[in-house]
């Protein structure tokens, strides 16, 4: 080796298959459209267990406020004291622990979409249908070969060719979102992220055989089949954590990702979504799993303020910091315009709280919406009410707006992919979007 | 839909892009995982499919296999039949001597005690003021001893099935309750049940403390209640959502199952009012903790205050008002168990397991029955299994090698796998007085990977499709894994974990001019997979071994190649270094534990 840098010697090196500029996940078989100068992406966070979202988004005054007190004797949020509901507007606030959505929201960043979910045909209370559904994006069937994510990749013009890293999957394994995709990095932690864990003879600090492991599973996993692919993937993420530096990040100024507390593996895997996004690698979506909903005892007193006595409100506490802290990552970076959130879960659960200060499963449910594009500040869709007339069988809040004309509405106006019939195959969008995103698109241009 | 996504050609491109063909679920045979597989011997595609792959030298060895009978189909029923017969001890837990010895290693300290010792040591004086925490001891164990088990053992298929039930009835070890009891949750309720009698099983599942716990079941009152526990028996325990009618419709409004079908006359399947029904009917069963007048003792307790006595249908099975609630408990609980819904749940994620993630429907609908009339047996798992196993469907049946392939292992079965062909010695363990820090190193790497025992928080169990494991965090953080273990050494001496260089030349030869390498390439491919493609030529001539051979001949400038068939250390002057040397420019000795590493993380390897 002498004193050949790792880098020079990747670049020298006549067994290495992919030249450094050349390691890239995504290939696309459809041209970009003509007008597209955007580089936006969407980032899918999964709620799953159940989020509880009357307890999110819940009535502060009106007509619903005191079946909504009487309902939840113990965990409703109250409208004064510490745990003081966040106003947003009209009747509704905002759960007390999240201040960071609620600033989010008032400087018209956020929009909460109430009473999402499936037509009544398809709703199902258990999590892992249920679950399903939403990630193949296809209510009452589960055996869609593919994720509604896989199909807007598949579907959309607007990939670069040359995309090194059109999905990301941050975690230890990729959503059925992103089912069939086979050009997904699916990736927890920058750190260590190769197979070479204990070498200890180093070159240019690395492991010695690290870049020979590659060259040979590169060879090996030249087929063409699945599990072939996959494996071709999983060296290349190596490749391009490694080449990239991709551990070496530096958040924005104001960027504030939680280090401790339940939401710390979320805060990672926001914090590596927005340090890929910023490199201009063509990524087109990301997924994140946040789990630990299902609040079916000792949820929370609404008027217990520690958030380390009331499981619930620390819950909300650390998605409203990760979020507001990914929000002012690309903000700061001036890229919040490329980028949306959208936030939602299997289901909501049911409005009556049960004997062991929980909630049990439920349906409809708020989506929120977050970025720098987003018509926020404002409610959309409609709010079903509280009162016992009003109630999905007399126990949910009722479904009102189908979760995929949302996610329809962020696929065409912020994605530019109109081929809705392919990514939510058997839903008719032509209802149309409820206006969460602006209807003439605005392009970043400039802005790299 | 499917035509409209698959249209795209068969380049390269398109099949990384292309969604509808990639999917595992519809990929038959060889061709759909990897394009450049074997198909090995069938010895070891049944050794890879009902255990962790070949043990060389016990009875879940190729040569073993070999042993039994005439034909494939004569080895196959007879190794079967002896994997789904383990040696018992008198008190009904399997024998195995080698795992036995390890596992009295003296860092193991909870797996002899009785349910009531574990409770009382770990639950009532686990977190004792001024005294150790040793609380999560048994769970720290388990999650340990699975490793050792898999690596060593010779009933293969009595792990495998370990394994299937604590995914099916799925608890968090380190829940407040599965922490101090697992011992007794992994030894009395699923390994004891695990190829006896569902009901049986069903039962014991119901009278733990950490799955009342778990599932919110210690707390179901009257007059509300929380339906928890009863959705995921529903859902996950018994009938499955595969027998799910949805939210929309009312008991009176199922159909029923016509004469002459199992279970004629009971509801096709089940809706959300008997999931409220049987919660009612599970209120006040919680367990001994000490509170509301119950003795802190972790037995079944029945808090007679919190039950619902009013009347009750679940399934079509009445109980009247006032019911004694043993009985009514039972009563519901025997209709789900015996329910041909849960037959045909179990018998499909049976199959799904062993067989491939879409199994041929005529194996489930046999293994079904045969769980519908033996719910009364003893061993109805056992003959349900055998079923699954046995029963002849033409293409696509177990017995058929063309499912190899279709299959790709999890990190678990990845690592297991790998440090079992390479002879590891490695007693996972808890790390008591700083004596096996490599077991704590060992644990840390592998929970990146995504499979840490018994961690998965939801009660649905780890996913069991390989689609959801062929993401490169799973692949990576299972080979770093594997890495590791074949560099770790252990002691003082720091004696290799993995005999690399022992085997190589206690087994292969200690030869110099044996050492080219070509044949320490071919030795290695033969070794890790129990088998080689050619009787003369053995590996030699394959893709597989060429490119194995590679990385052992590239120098570490990635330019230049050691000759292939040159002997390592067999000179002239500046070749003098052999393969146990590790010092520049070569680091032979580290180069060939990379190159295990390579036969190991091959696609070839990574397919069951």
């Amino acid at each position: 080796m002498g004193n050949l840098t790792r880098r020079a010697f990747l670049r020298n090196s006549t067994l290495c298959l992919t030249a450094l500029g050349g390691l890239q996940l995504g290939f696309n078989t459809r041209l970009a459209r003509a007008d597209w100068q955007g580089n936006r992406f969407l980032v899918f966070v999964f709620l799953r267990g159940g989020m509880d979202g009357l307890n999110l988004v819940m009535p502060i005054s009106g007509p619903d406020r005191e079946p909504y007190e009487i309902k939840r004797p113990t965990i409703n949020i109250p409208t004064t004291g510490d745990t003081a509901a966040l106003p947003l507007s009209g009747d509704f606030g905002l759960h007390f622990a999240a201040t960071g959505l609620h600033d989010l929201y008032l400087q018209q960043k956020l929009a909460v979409v109430h009473g999402i979910g499936f037509p009544l045909a398809q709703i199902s209370r258990s999590h892992f249908d249920a679950q399903d559904y939403v990630d193949l994006g296809t209510p009452g069937e589960l055996h869609t070969a593919s994720g509604w994510l896989a199909r807007h990749l598949e579907s959309t013009g607007q990939v670069p060719d040359g995309a090194q890293i059109p999905a990301l999957a941050a975690g230890s394994a990729p959503p059925d979102s992103l089912l069939g995709r086979r050009d997904t990095m699916t990736l927890d932690d920058p750190s260590s992220f190769h197979p070479n864990a204990n070498n200890s003879i180093r070159v240019d600090n690395q492991p010695i055989y690290k870049l020979s492991t590659m060259v040979t599973l590169n060879q090996m996993y030249a087929g063409s089949g699945a599990l072939d692919l996959a494996g071709t993937g999983a060296a290349t993420t190596v490749e391009l954590v490694d080449s990239l530096d991709v551990a070496d990040y530096t958040p924005s100024p104001g960027a504030n990702y939680p280090t401790s507390g339940v939401a710390s593996s979320l805060a990672s895997q926001a914090r590596l979504i927005a340090n890929i996004a910023k490199r201009g690698l063509g990524l087109q979506v990301a997924t994140l799993d946040y789990g630990g909903w299902d609040t079916h005892e000792n949820q929370g007193a609404g008027t217990q303020p520690n958030i380390n006595a009331n499981q619930y409100a620390a819950r909300v506490d650390g998605l409203s910091q990760v979020l507001t802290a990914l929000y002012n990552d690309l903000a700061g970076s001036g890229m919040a315009d490329r980028m949306v959130v959208a936030v939602q879960s299997e289901f909501g659960r049911r409005v009556r709280e049960n004997d062991n200060r929980g909630t049990d499963h439920g349906s409809g449910n708020p989506m929120l919406v977050l970025g720098g594009r987003v018509q926020g500040g404002r409610l959309f869709g409609t709010f079903g009410g509280l009162q016992d007339g009003d109630l999905f069988q007399n126990e949910d809040v009722a479904t009102t707006t189908d979760t995929r004309r949302v996610l329809s509405e962020i696929v065409q106006r912020h994605l530019g992919n109109d081929d809705i019939a392919t990514v939510f195959p058997g839903y008719d969008y032509s209802v149309g979007p409820l206006g969460v995103m602006p209807g003439d698109p605005i392009f970043a241009n400039g802005f790299d | 839909m499917a035509a409209q996504l698959h249209g795209v050609g068969v380049s390269r491109r398109a099949l990384l892009t292309g969604t509808a063909t990639a999917r595992a679920k519809s990929a038959p045979g060889l061709a759909g995982l990897s394009s450049s597989a074997i198909t090995p011997p069938y010895a070891a595609y049944v050794l890879g499919r009902l255990g962790f792959g070949p043990l060389q030298g016990s009875q879940f060895s190729i040569e073993h296999f070999q042993s039994l009978g005439a034909s494939d189909d004569a080895r196959l029923t007879a190794f079967v039949d002896e994997q789904l017969n383990p040696t018992l001890d008198g008190s009904g837990n399997v024998v195995d001597t080698v795992v036995d010895t390890r596992l009295a290693d003296p860092a193991y300290v909870t797996l002899g005690k009785s349910f009531d010792q574990l409770w009382n040591d770990y639950e009532v004086n686990g977190n004792p003021s001024g005294g150790p925490y040793v609380r999560d001891y048994p769970a720290r164990e388990g999650e340990r001893l699975v490793f050792v088990r898999a690596f060593y053992s010779r009933w293969g298929l009595v792990e495998q099935m370990a394994d299937f039930w604590h995914n099916h009835f799925n608890i968090y070890g380190y829940d407040r309750y599965a922490a101090p009891t697992w011992s007794s949750w992994d030894r009395d309720v699923i390994r004891k049940n695990a190829l006896g009698n569902f009901r049986a099983m069903l039962q014991a599942t119901f009278e733990s403390p950490a799955m009342l716990y778990y599932l919110d079941n210690y707390i179901n009152r009257a007059p509300s209640f929380n339906e928890n526990y009863a959705r995921e028996i529903m859902e996950l325990h018994t009938l499955g959502a595969i027998n799910y009618l949805g939210p929309e419709l009312q008991q009176s409004e199922v159909p029923l199952i016509p004469a002459g079908e199992d279970g004629a006359g009971w509801p096709v399947g089940y809706v959300d009012a008997d999931v409220y029904e049987l919660a009612r009917a599970l209120t006040g069963w919680s367990f001994g903790n000490g509170s509301n007048g119950t003795t802190n003792d972790g037995h079944p307790a029945f808090i007679t205050s919190w039950h619902d006595i009013g009347q009750k249908t679940v399934l079509g099975a009445f109980q009247p008002a006032n019911t004694p609630p043993t009985n009514e408990i039972s009563a519901f609980l025997d209709r789900i168990a015996k329910h041909p819904g849960t037959g045909r749940h179990i018998a499909l994620k049976l199959a799904q397991r062993f067989i491939g993630d879409d199994p041929p429907q005529e194996i489930v609908d046999n293994a079904a029955h045969v769980f519908f009339q033996n719910t009364e047996a003893p061993d109805q798992l056992k003959q349900t299994l055998r079923a699954v196993l046995l029963y002849d469907a033409g293409p696509g049946s177990f017995r058929d090698i063309s499912n190899f392939g279709n299959k790709v292992k999890k990190p678990f079965e990845a690592v297991v796998s790998a440090l079992r062909s390479v002879s590891i010695d490695f007693t996972v363990r808890r790390n008591v007085d700083s004596g096996s820090p490599e077991s704590d190193s060992f644990m840390d790497r592998f929970r990146r990977s995504g499979h840490r025992p018994f961690d998965w928080r939801p009660p649905n169990g780890y996913p069991d499709v390989s689609d959801y494991w062929m993401g490169s965090t799973a692949f990576v953080h299972a080979w770093r894994t594997i890495d590791w273990a074949l560099d770790q050494g252990t002691g003082t001496d720091q004696t290799p974990l993995a005999p690399l260089l022992d085997v190589t030349l206690n087994e292969f030869s200690s030869n110099v001019n044996d050492h080219t390498p070509n044949k320490l390439a071919d030795f290695w491919l033969t070794r890790c997979f129990g088998w080689s493609p050619d009787p003369v030529n053995g590996w030699l001539g394959t893709d597989l071994h060429t490119k194995v051979r590679d990385f052992m001949a590239r120098n570490t400038d990635t330019l230049t190649m050691f000759p292939p068939d040159t002997g390592i250390g067999a000179g002239p002057a500046g070749n003098t270094l052999g393969i146990e040397t590790n010092q520049s420019p070569n680091y032979w000795y580290s180069r060939l534990r990379g190159m295990v590493d390579c036969v190991v993380f091959s696609p070839q390897f990574m397919l069951r």
